[in-house]
Formats: C-alpha cells, structure tokens, sequence
C-alpha cells in the first residue's frame, strides 16, 4: 500500500472520521486553555494545569500532520512512502504524554516538600466580592468534559485503524480529564484549608499518566528500530503479527520470518527464501488477521 | 423526603457560608481572640500612610469584630513572624516586584505611590488564609482610592 501511496480503501472512512475529531479536538482544546488562562489567577497548580493542557495540543496536530503525510505517494526522495509519518508521530505523542506526567510529579512534588500554601483571593463583581476559587472550580470542570468526551470517542477508531498515534491521544486526553479531576479537587481542597489537597491529588494522577506515557514510548523507540510489532495499548507482541508470523511459517517452513511495523502497516521478510513464482500474499490464509490490510508486503532475501 | 432535602440543602448552605477556610485558621482566631495582631514596617511610612492605615485598621477590626495590637520593627522579620503565624497581618511600603510576593499574599495596595517609586502601601496575609484575604480585599474595596 505505502509504495503506492495512499490509506487503503477498507480504512478511509475511519481516518476521515479521526481527523474530523482531532479538528474538534483542537478545538475545544484552545477553549478549555483561553478559559484556563483567565480563572488561573496566582494559583500555581492552574498554571501547571494550563500547562499540560496545552501540551495536549501536541498529538492532535501531529496526527493531523502525520495522516496528510501518510496520504501521499512515494516519491524519488521517499522511494518507501510516508507509512512512517505515523509512527514518528507516534513517538512525539508519547514524549508529549510522559513529559505532562514528569511535569505534574514535579510540581506535586515540590509543593509538597515546600509545604506551599497557595492563596486565592476574590474579585469585586457588579458589586459582590466573589472568591476567585469558584471561577477556577468551574473552569476545572469545564476543563473536564471536552477530553472524556473525545477520548472515548477516540478509542474505538484508534483500534480499527490501528494508530498508535490516534491511541496515544486517547491517553492524552485520559490525562486531562483526570488532571482536570484532580484541580478540581485540589481547589476544592485548598478552599477547605487543605493545603496539600491540590498537591496530593496531582502527585496521584501524574503516577498514572507517568507509566501511560513511558509505555507508549517503549512502543514508540521499539517501532523505530524496527523491533517485532508491539500490541496497540502495550509493549507486548502483536496477536496479528504472531498470526502472520504463524501463516508464513507452515506455507515456508524453512525460511527466517522478520517481521516490523511501518506505522500502522506490518512488513514481512523471508530470509534463506528464494521468492516462489506464484506467491500472491493475498491469497495466503491467515487466521487470525480479519483486517487484511494490515500486512503491507512479503518480501524474500535468499 | 422533602423535609430531608430541604434540611440537607440548609446544612449544605451554612458549609458554603463559612467556605473558603483559613489554612491556618487566623480569622478563626481572631474573631475568637477578638485580637488582630498588626504588625507595622517602620521606615518608609509617611504621615499620609499612617492615616491611611489607621483608617483601614479601623473598617477591618470592625468587619472581624476584633481592635488590632500593633508592633513595629524592620520588613523582613516582620514578614518572617507572618509566615510562622506570630502575626495575622502586617502593613507596608513594598515594591511592585518585591520578591517577598511569592512566600506572602500582598493584598490591593490602600495606596500606591507616585508612578515612577513603583512602591504601594499594602496589606500583607499569611498565604492560604483565603477567608481572612478575602476580608482584607473587601475592606479595600470599600475604603476606595484616598
């Protein structure tokens, strides 16, 4: 598919559909950092919030950019195409990710130590004196909704089109949601003289999003060095990569199977094979591997 | 269950009076003290300040129902008393950018100085003491430009 250029057929409406979502996911996400922006006041952990939220900018706009790049035809410069747009998205993604995790940690973690106090003051209102807390508890929840919404809608297209990338994002909004949880707690905290409540509910969540970050990124390096193809939400191997793995290896049984991933596609090669001349990779019967368009090419190194 | 509902929204409505809290409690314990401990920075606090300062000690012991015990001394060890909660609340001369912002809270200023001094006459709290802050503003607030 990629020396051709193009997305296959059986995926176009799903990658329609994701980038469609990653637009309104930009979206909304420039709201939630403008309403952010306004309510932070002083309050250091809305910083720190507002921070991450627009790091969560990153994987969108690299998917955007990835599936544009996947898109085209290869070309002198790129003789093997643009499949691997993909996968160097991928690993932006996954350093966008551990980076809001190591981020929040850090913050947590000082404050902590320091033993911060955090003030939040009030605003004259068409005459009322309304403490700012209130805004920034609404603008916590606000900056919830968006990212549970789209993350979950997220999900199901990554699994179908196989993105590691769309999937990432996924985690990145997870991310946000629970970081927006876990200001809105700790607002909530501070405004019952907890000072550490805001603190202690980042530190938490950040462990989370930590190991969903460094998990992605191992997936991330192993595709770039082409290691064996890694499942979509783990480092472990691929169940249709060791399906492939299986089918080749009863129709060649003396051959080396290699097997390595080019962003959503996975790529086969044979060693100690000399190409037969009837081989159509098409016709090969493979169990376990419902969505054919998976398997890119067989390739034979004698 | 109507009667339940409505006694849980009134118990709910008297928590949301008394909320935001003081971290330390210093609204607490002054209206319990009947006490503000004052501290004043020495120095720089010209007879226009001292009036002003008088006038503002007056609408803030009147809203926390406490008179205020003064004491005077330098910046820095003032401050350093506020943050280990000897005072509740120190009034001074501070500097727009005065790094003493991040470990306090300076309040609206009751005066600011010319333009080109960048110095304002501030309330200082104790950060975290979000109710006591808010009286502090609000006392501003309603004392209006000199």
């Amino acid at each position: 598919m990629s020396e051709q250029g193009g997305i296959p057929a059986e995926i176009r409406g799903d990658m329609a559909a994701a980038e469609r979502l990653e637009w309104w996911n930009i979206g909304w996400t420039v709201s939630i950092i403008l309403v952010m922006g306004l309510a932070m006041g002083s309050s250091q952990a809305m910083k720190t919030a507002w921070v991450e939220d627009t790091l969560g900018l990153v994987p969108p706009i690299v998917f955007l950019i990835a599936a544009k790049l996947e898109a085209r035809s290869p070309n002198r410069r790129f003789p093997y195409g643009f499949d691997r747009a993909n996968g160097l998205g991928f690993t932006v993604a996954a350093v966008a990710l551990a980076a809001v995790g190591l981020l929040l940690l850090k913050d947590a973690v000082t404050s902590l130590a320091m033993q911060e106090r955090v003030s939040i003051g009030s605003a004259r209102i068409m005459g009322h004196d309304i403490w700012l807390g209130w805004f920034m508890l609404a603008a916590q929840a606000y900056a919830t909704i968006p990212p549970l919404i789209i993350g979950r809608m997220e999900l199901p297209l990554a699994k179908r089109l196989r993105d590691k990338l769309l999937h990432t994002d996924a985690l990145m909004n997870k991310a946000n949601w629970q970081t927006g949880v876990a200001g809105f707690l700790g607002v909530a905290g501070l405004g019952m003289g907890w000072w550490w409540a805001d603190s202690v509910a980042a530190a938490l969540i950040s462990i989370s999003i930590i190991l969903d970050g460094v998990r992605a990124l191992r997936s991330a390096t192993a595709e770039l060095i082409d290691g064996a193809p890694r499942a979509l939400d783990c480092n472990d191997l691929s169940h249709e990569a060791e399906a492939i793995e299986r089918a080749l290896k009863a129709r060649f049984p003396g051959a080396d199977i290699l097997l390595r991933e080019t962003g959503r596609y996975i790529r086969a090669e044979l060693t100690g094979m000399v190409p037969p001349e009837d081989f159509d990779k098409d016709a090969l019967d493979i169990p376990g591997l419902d969505d054919r368009w998976r398997l890119e090419s067989v390739s034979f190194r004698p | 269950m109507i009667r339940r509902s409505a006694l849980a929204a009134l118990l709910l409505l008297g928590g949301c009076q008394a909320y935001p809290r003081d971290t330390g409690g210093t609204l607490d314990h002054i209206r319990a003290s009947q006490t503000i401990r004052v501290g004043i920075v020495e120095g720089d606090m010209r007879p226009i300040d001292r009036a002003r300062v008088a006038a503002y000690l007056g609408r803030v012991g009147q809203a926390a129902g406490a008179a205020p015990a003064l004491s005077e001394g330098a910046a820095e060890p003032l401050l350093e008393r506020l943050k280990a909660g000897e005072l509740d609340l120190v009034m001074g001369v501070f500097a727009e950018d005065s790094p003493w912002k991040i470990d306090v809270m300076m309040v609206e200023p009751i005066r600011t100085r010319p333009r080109k001094e960048k110095l304002a006459l501030n309330p200082v709290a104790r950060n975290g003491e979000h109710r006591w802050i808010m009286l502090l503003e609000t006392s501003v607030r309603e004392m209006g430009a000199p």
